[in-house]
C-alpha cells in the first residue's frame, strides 16, 4: 500500500493499493483499509455508487477523470471495470483513495479500477455487488453499449446510464437507429434510465422553454405548425420526440437533419401572425443561442455558455437524480417511428 | 390574441421551474451597502440560473444623485465577472433619486413604473424592497401607500420586503407594523431574516418532519436541554456606531436565534404552506416563557469584550473601537436560559449564547439527550467518568451539517467507552449548487411564497420574550461582565448551564 502526496489544488490522491490476480474480497478489504489507515477520517456523505463497464482503457480513463473533476462534490464510490471475456479469468485491481477539500469540509472517496478477464467479465454483478458502498443506490453505465435484456449487472442497478449519442454512428450493435431506440425504450421499461444526452440537451430545452414562456410568445404554443431539428442521430430523435410529445405535433410536421451540433426551431402562426423560436449552437463555440421572433421582430434573444467539461457536467446532472423521468420517457417513446431515419 | 397566462408544456420537467413573474423590483437604498453586497449579487445569480422572467426590471431608489447609467454601472460592478444575462438585465435598470419622505420622489417613481408597465412588460407587478436604514421604513411604506403604489392593479401584485430590524423593541415594532399595515395588508408584507434563507435552517424542517426517527425523541422525555450558539470571531468592525444602538440581544437573539428556536420547538405543521408553518412557529414562540425580572437576573449573562488575541491577531477592546463610547454599556455577548411552557418541552432548559470576538465563528444548535439510566458494564466509580452524553448537533454555518454524538466501545479486552461523532456534511452530500440565502428569499418574494418570511405576530412575540431582558439591561440591573477577546465570553456564561450540571457544547 503506498501513499501518494500530490501538490496543492484539486482532488489529490491520499493513498493507493493495487494487486494482480486478486479476489473481490481482497479489493473490498483494501478499500476499507485505505480509509481506516489514514490518521484523520474525512466525512463520508456518499449518495451513490457508479459502476462503469467498458472494453477499452481510454473510455475508463475518460470517465474516471470526469468523475474526479467533481472534487468535494463527488457523490461516492466509482468502480471502473475493464471487461475482457476473452482474456484469462481473474481480476487485477487498483484502489485509490482521493481527497478533496472545499468550504471547510473534507471529502474522501474511493476509485476502484478492475480488470476482469474470462468468466469474471461475464459475471460482473458478482464483482460489483460486494464493492458498492452498501445501502446506497447503484448506477451502472456501459459507454458505447446498451445492456442486453437479462443482464445481471443492469438488473442489480437502481438506474442505468445511457448516452443516446452513441446510438449512431458508433451504434449499439443493432444495425439501425430505429432498432437502437427501440432497445432503449425496452430498457427504460425494465429500469430507470438516465440519458446523458438528455441531460446535455438541457440548455436547449431550457432556452426554448424560456422563449415559449414569454407572455408575447406563449399564445403561439397552441398553434405550432412545424419544427426543425438538426443534431447527431440519437439526440436529434430525442429532441424531436420531446417536441412531438410536449406540443402534440404530428411527426410529419417535424423535419430532421444531420448536424454535429444541435439546433431546434419551431414555427407557429395565430391569426395571421407568425412566431419563430430557435435555439442553436453553431461552429465550435461552446455557446447556445436562442431567439424569439414575432412578425419579423426580435422579441428576445438569450445565450447560454456550455460547461467546459461536458462529461463531468452531464454525469453530475445524471447522478443527482436517478429516479424515473416521465418527460424523458415520453420523449423517447415519441422518438420512435421516423421511418426515413437510418 | 389573449394575454391570459398560457401553461408552458416545454417547461415541464426542467429543474428551474420556479421562475419569477414579470415585475419591477424597486430597491429603496439602491446606493447602499446591502444592495451592493447582497441584493444585486443575488439577482445576478438568479439571472444566471434563468430564474428571472425576461421582463423583470430593476428600479433603484436612493438619496444619492445618480443617472440610470451610473446605477447600471454600480450594478455591474457589484458582481464579479458579469455575464451576458446580468448585463442584459442591468441594461434596462432605472434609477430614481430623491428624499424618501418627499412626494416628488414617489411621483417620479410612479412615472417610471407606469412607463415600465407600458413599455417593458412588467405587467403592473411591483416588489418594493426596503434596503434603507430602518428609520425610514415607515416613511417609505406610507408614502408608497398614499401614492397608490401599495394597491395592485387588477391581476397584478404589490409586495413589500422589509429588512430587519423590525423595530428596536416591542413598541417600535408595533408602530412599524401599524405604519406598514396602513396601506399594505399582512399578506403583502415579506419580513426578511437572511438566516431563514440558509439551506441548513430549512433543512431543520426536513430533518424533523421528513424523518421518522427524530420526531419520537424530539421532546422532554429524551431531550435534556437545547442550546443555540451564534459565535462570531470578528468584532464590530467599522460598525461601532450602529452596534452601540443595537447590541448582541437586538442584533442576533431577538431575530436569528428566536427564528431558529421556533423551528426547533414547533409542532409538526398540518401543511407545508406558508401559513401552516408560520402558525406553528408563532405557537412555539408563544410557548416560550416571558421571564420575570428575577429570572432575568438569575438566568441572563451579558458581557463586553476587552482587548485580546483572536486568530493570532491582537485586537482592541470594544470601548476602544471607533464610534463606541468610552463608558459604553452595550453588550457584545449575551447568554441566557429560556424556558418553554408546553406539553412537549416543559422542564427542558433552552440555553442561548452569542458574542463578538469569540474564538471561532459558527452557528449551531445542540440537542443534548438525557443520559442512560444505568450503565451495566463497569464498577460504580468508572461509570460516571465514561458516561458520555448523546447529542445531536445541527451545524448551521460554516461546514453545514449534522453530527450525532454517541458512545462506543474502545477496541480491546477492557470494556472502555468513548464518545464518537457521526458526521453528515451538507455540502459534500449533494451535487447541486447551494443557493445563497438572499437568492432564495428574493425569488420566494417574487413568486409570492411567504413560508420563510416572518409574520407580524412572530416579530411581536419574539420582542415580548426579550422585553424584560432589555428592560433589565437598560436599567443596568444585569451586570456587564468583561471578557477577553478570543475567549468564550464571561465566566458567568459557563456557570449558566453548570448550575444544573450541564455544559455548553455537545458534551
Amino acid at each position: 500500500m503506498t501513499t501518494v502526496h500530490a501538490s496543492d489544488g484539486q482532488p489529490r490522491v491520499l493513498c493507493r493499493w493495487s494487486g494482480r490476480g486478486v479476489s473481490v474480497e481482497q479489493v473490498e478489504v483494501a478499500a476499507s483499509k485505505l480509509r481506516s489507515g489514514e490518521e484523520t477520517a474525512a466525512t463520508r456523505t456518499s449518495v451513490v455508487n457508479l459502476a462503469v463497464v467498458a472494453d477499452d482503457l481510454a473510455t475508463l480513463d475518460r470517465t474516471g477523470s470526469a468523475m474526479r473533476r467533481l472534487g468535494a462534490r463527488h457523490p461516492g464510490r466509482t468502480v471502473l471495470i475493464l471487461a475482457r471475456p476473452e482474456a484469462p479469468a481473474g481480476i487485477d485491481a487498483e484502489v485509490t483513495l482521493h481527497e478533496a477539500v472545499a468550504e471547510g469540509h473534507t471529502v474522501w472517496w474511493e476509485e476502484v479500477r478492475i480488470a476482469a478477464g474470462g468468466s469474471c467479465a461475464r459475471h460482473l454483478d458478482s464483482v460489483v455487488a460486494p464493492l458498492a458502498v452498501r445501502h446506497l443506490p447503484l448506477a451502472v453505465w456501459f459507454p458505447g453499449a446498451l445492456p442486453p435484456p437479462g443482464d445481471k449487472l443492469a438488473a442489480l442497478a437502481d438506474a442505468v446510464l445511457v448516452d443516446v449519442r452513441f446510438a449512431e454512428p458508433l451504434g449499439w450493435g443493432r444495425g439501425d437507429l430505429e432498432a437502437e431506440l427501440a432497445a432503449l425504450v425496452e430498457l427504460a421499461r425494465r429500469c430507470p434510465v438516465v440519458d446523458l444526452s438528455w441531460k446535455r440537451l438541457t440548455p436547449w430545452r431550457e432556452l426554448l422553454a424560456v422563449l415559449a414562456g414569454m407572455p408575447s410568445v406563449a399564445p403561439f404554443l397552441a398553434e405550432v405548425r412545424s419544427a426543425h431539428v438538426s443534431a447527431q442521430p440519437g439526440p436529434r430523435r430525442l429532441l424531436a420526440g420531446w417536441l412531438v410529445s410536449r406540443l402534440g405535433l404530428r411527426r410529419d410536421r417535424v423535419s430532421l437533419e444531420d448536424a454535429l451540433h444541435a439546433s431546434v426551431s419551431i414555427h407557429a402562426e395565430v391569426d395571421g401572425r407568425r412566431a419563430t423560436l430557435s435555439v442553436e449552437r453553431t461552429s465550435d463555440e461552446r455557446v447556445v443561442r436562442a431567439v424569439a421572433v414575432v412578425d419579423g421582430h426580435e422579441e428576445l434573444s438569450l445565450s447560454e455558455t456550455l460547461p467546459e467539461h461536458g462529461l463531468t457536467w452531464s454525469l453530475a446532472r445524471a447522478l443527482s437524480d436517478l429516479g424515473p423521468d416521465p418527460i424523458y420517457e415520453h420523449s423517447l417513446s415519441a422518438a420512435l417511428g421516423w421511418g426515413d431515419e437510418r | 390574441m389573449t394575454s391570459a397566462p398560457v401553461s408552458n408544456p416545454l417547461a415541464a420537467g426542467l429543474e428551474g421551474e420556479r421562475h419569477s413573474p414579470p415585475l419591477a423590483l424597486v430597491i429603496f437604498g439602491a446606493s447602499g451597502d446591502l444592495t451592493a453586497r447582497k441584493i444585486l449579487p443575488a439577482l445576478e445569480r438568479l439571472s444566471r440560473r434563468r430564474a428571472l422572467d425576461p421582463n423583470v426590471t430593476i428600479v433603484g431608489v436612493a438619496r444619492t444623485h445618480m443617472s440610470d447609467e451610473e446605477f447600471r454601472k454600480l450594478a455591474l460592478d457589484a458582481v464579479d465577472g458579469a455575464g451576458p444575462r446580468w448585463r442584459e438585465l442591468v441594461s434596462k435598470a432605472r434609477y430614481v433619486s430623491g428624499e424618501y419622505g418627499h412626494p416628488d420622489t414617489f411621483d417620479k417613481l410612479k412615472q417610471v413604473l407606469d412607463d415600465l408597465d407600458s413599455n417593458a412588460g412588467t405587467g403592473g407587478n411591483r416588489l418594493f424592497y426596503l434596503a434603507t436604514i430602518p428609520e425610514v421604513f415607515s416613511t417609505v411604506a406610507e408614502t408608497l401607500g398614499n401614492h397608490g403604489l401599495a394597491e395592485p392593479k387588477s391581476g397584478s401584485f404589490a409586495r413589500l420586503v422589509v429588512e430587519k430590524p423590525f423595530g428596536r423593541d416591542l413598541q417600535s415594532a408595533q408602530e412599524l407594523d401599524r405604519a406598514i399595515h396602513k396601506y399594505f395588508g399582512e399578506s403583502q408584507v415579506y419580513r426578511i431574516d437572511h438566516y431563514m434563507g440558509k439551506e441548513t435552517v430549512q433543512n431543520l424542517l426536513a430533518l424533523r418532519f421528513a424523518n421518522a426517527i427524530f420526531e419520537p425523541i424530539w421532546n422532554r422525555h429524551y431531550v435534556d436541554n437545547i442550546q443555540v450558539t451564534v459565535a462570531e470571531s470578528i468584532g464590530v468592525e467599522h460598525r461601532g456606531g450602529f452596534y452601540e444602538t443595537a447590541g448582541a440581544l437586538r442584533d442576533i437573539v431577538q431575530n436569528h436565534v428566536m427564528q431558529v428556536l421556533a423551528l426547533i420547538l414547533m409542532e409538526p405543521p398540518s401543511t407545508v404552506e406558508a401559513e401552516g408553518i408560520r402558525d406553528e412557529k408563532v405557537k412555539a414562540l408563544r410557548s416560550m416563557e416571558i421571564p420575570t425580572r428575577q429570572e432575568v437576573l438569575e438566568r441572563v449573562v451579558r458581557g463586553q469584550y476587552d482587548a485580546g488575541w483572536v486568530a493570532g491577531n491582537q485586537v482592541a477592546g470594544y470601548r476602544d473601537e471607533d464610534g463606541v463610547a468610552a463608558d459604553s454599556q452595550t453588550e457584545t455577548f449575551v447568554a441566557m436560559r429560556l424556558a418553554v411552557d408546553n406539553w412537549r418541552w416543559a422542564g427542558v432548559p433552552v440555553f442561548v449564547r452569542t458574542g463578538k470576538y469569540l474564538p471561532a465563528r459558527f452557528t449551531e444548535v445542540v440537542l443534548q439527550f438525557q443520559k442512560v439510566p444505568h450503565l451495566p458494564f463497569l464498577g460504580k466509580e468508572s461509570r460516571a467518568s465514561q458516561m458520555g452524553t448523546n447529542a445531536l448537533v445541527l451545524r448551521i454555518q460554516p461546514d453545514d451539517g449534522i453530527t450525532l454524538r454517541f458512545t462506543a466501545k474502545v477496541p480491546g479486552q477492557a470494556f472502555r467507552l468513548r464518545t464518537v461523532s457521526m458526521d453528515f456534511s451538507y455540502g459534500g452530500a449533494f451535487l447541486e449548487e447551494t443557493p445563497e440565502a438572499y437568492e432564495r428569499l428574493l425569488l420566494d418574494a417574487m413568486v409570492g411564497d411567504a413560508t420563510l418570511f416572518i409574520r407580524s405576530d412572530e416579530v411581536v412575540q419574539a420582542w415580548k420574550v426579550m422585553e424584560p431582558v432589555m428592560a433589565a439591561f437598560a436599567e443596568g440591573a444585569v451586570p456587564l461582565s468583561r471578557y477577553k477577546a478570543g475567549s468564550w465570553g464571561p465566566q458567568e456564561s459557563d456557570r449558566l448551564p453548570a448550575r444544573s450540571g450541564r455544559s455548553w457544547g455537545a458534551g
